[in-house]
């Protein structure tokens, strides 16, 4: 077990952390030109936050690769599950679009 | 008076030495946060399926949502996730009193937290004004609005009726005028907030629980897994609401 103090770095996660809630918040306001360009900063900012809450407060930056391994290893799916329900969803809605329109 | 010396747990379980145990039962969280993760990415595609097909009416109702109350929840659940992460710190330090007192400060900020939600909650119980076209996939409930003159038109020519987002009154309702929910997406902000909110409350057992060991002195550098594993499941419940706000409080 490893003895090292990380309070600098959780307390440096944490500012991190509300510094990108608040620029969640402000560029939520701002129309970027399309919703599909607004949603993808705010799931990337929310990436961003996420990413550093498993590196620093999940410890995950000094584990051993197995739990690192399972730590990711449902990531992939759910890509796949929300990258698949976008392509079909969009696909679908334009093809009535098409044909209704 | 006994003065029974208090033996500490050495960390070891079932005649496993303590590293073993202390790596595998990581690794056993970690595992169970994979399935907990696959439980929301469900949750979620079914939003995104449901906000694809009604954009439109999710803004709107959507307006309904206070940022402000979202906003306050997110920092509680950030600061929370920090003092549970400098609890373990702490205790990786040998310092049992610090230990105690940021658990406890993580334990009532998810208090706060349900506080917060509770209040959400009422206020989409009564009545609120909301947009006509949040209503539009639900034309049975905005015709019997309609009807019963709870619809007006805005100077500015926009519909807006008095709904119920939440009637419980109505759950099990099989008159489509009468939904328990008045649109789809009120629907899934109380089924996601709602199966967050008891990840919140599991949490909140499972730090107690900790901590209620932590003040009998139960943990020393040598044995505090149950800090490291609460901790881990507490972070979870940070990692959904960082999705969580932007997708339901920020889409308007």
């Amino acid at each position: 077990m490893a003895h090292k103090s990380h309070v600098k770095e959780m307390a440096l996660t944490l500012v991190s952390l509300l510094f990108l809630t608040g620029i969640t918040v402000a560029v939520a306001k701002v129309n970027f030109g399309s919703l599909a360009i607004n949603i993808s900063i705010a799931v990337l900012i929310a990436t961003v936050k996420v990413s550093l809450v498993m590196l620093y407060f999940m410890h995950l930056r000094w584990e051993n690769k197995l739990i690192v391994a399972f730590a990711l290893m449902s990531i992939p799916f759910v890509i796949l599950a929300i990258a698949a329900m976008m392509w079909d969803t969009a696909l679908r809605l334009n093809i009535e679009k098409v044909f209704i329109n | 008076m006994t003065t029974e010396v208090k033996k500490l747990h050495d960390g070891s379980k079932w005649g496993n030495p303590p590293a073993m145990v202390y790596e595998m039962s990581k690794v056993g969280m970690w595992l169970f946060l994979a399935t907990e993760i696959l439980l929301f990415a469900v949750l979620f595609t079914a939003y995104g399926v449901y906000y694809f097909r009604d954009t439109a009416g999710f803004h709107a109702a959507a307006h309904e949502l206070s940022v402000a109350f979202g906003t306050v929840n997110t920092v509680i659940l950030l600061f929370s996730s920090f003092t549970v992460a400098w609890a373990i710190e702490a205790i990786k330090q040998g310092n049992q009193k610090l230990m105690n007192i940021l658990l406890a400060i993580t334990i009532a900020c998810a208090a706060a937290f349900l506080v917060n939600k509770y209040f959400e909650y009422s206020h989409k119980m009564h009545e609120v004004e909301l947009e006509a076209v949040a209503l539009a996939k639900s034309p049975a409930l905005l015709k019997s609005l309609q009807e019963e003159g709870k619809c007006s038109s805005k100077a500015n020519g926009v519909e807006v009726c008095k709904v119920i987002p939440f009637n419980p009154a109505n759950l099990g309702s099989t008159d489509i005028s009468k939904p328990a929910f008045a649109s789809i997406f009120f629907f899934m902000y109380f089924f996601l907030t709602g199966v967050h909110g008891l990840h919140i409350l599991i949490g909140m057992g499972l730090l107690t629980w900790v901590l209620v060991k932590g003040i009998k002195g139960h943990f020393h550098p040598g044995w505090y897994t149950p800090v490291e594993v609460g901790g881990l499941y507490w972070h979870l419940v940070d990692l959904i609401w960082i999705y969580l706000f932007p997708l339901l409080y920020l889409v308007s």
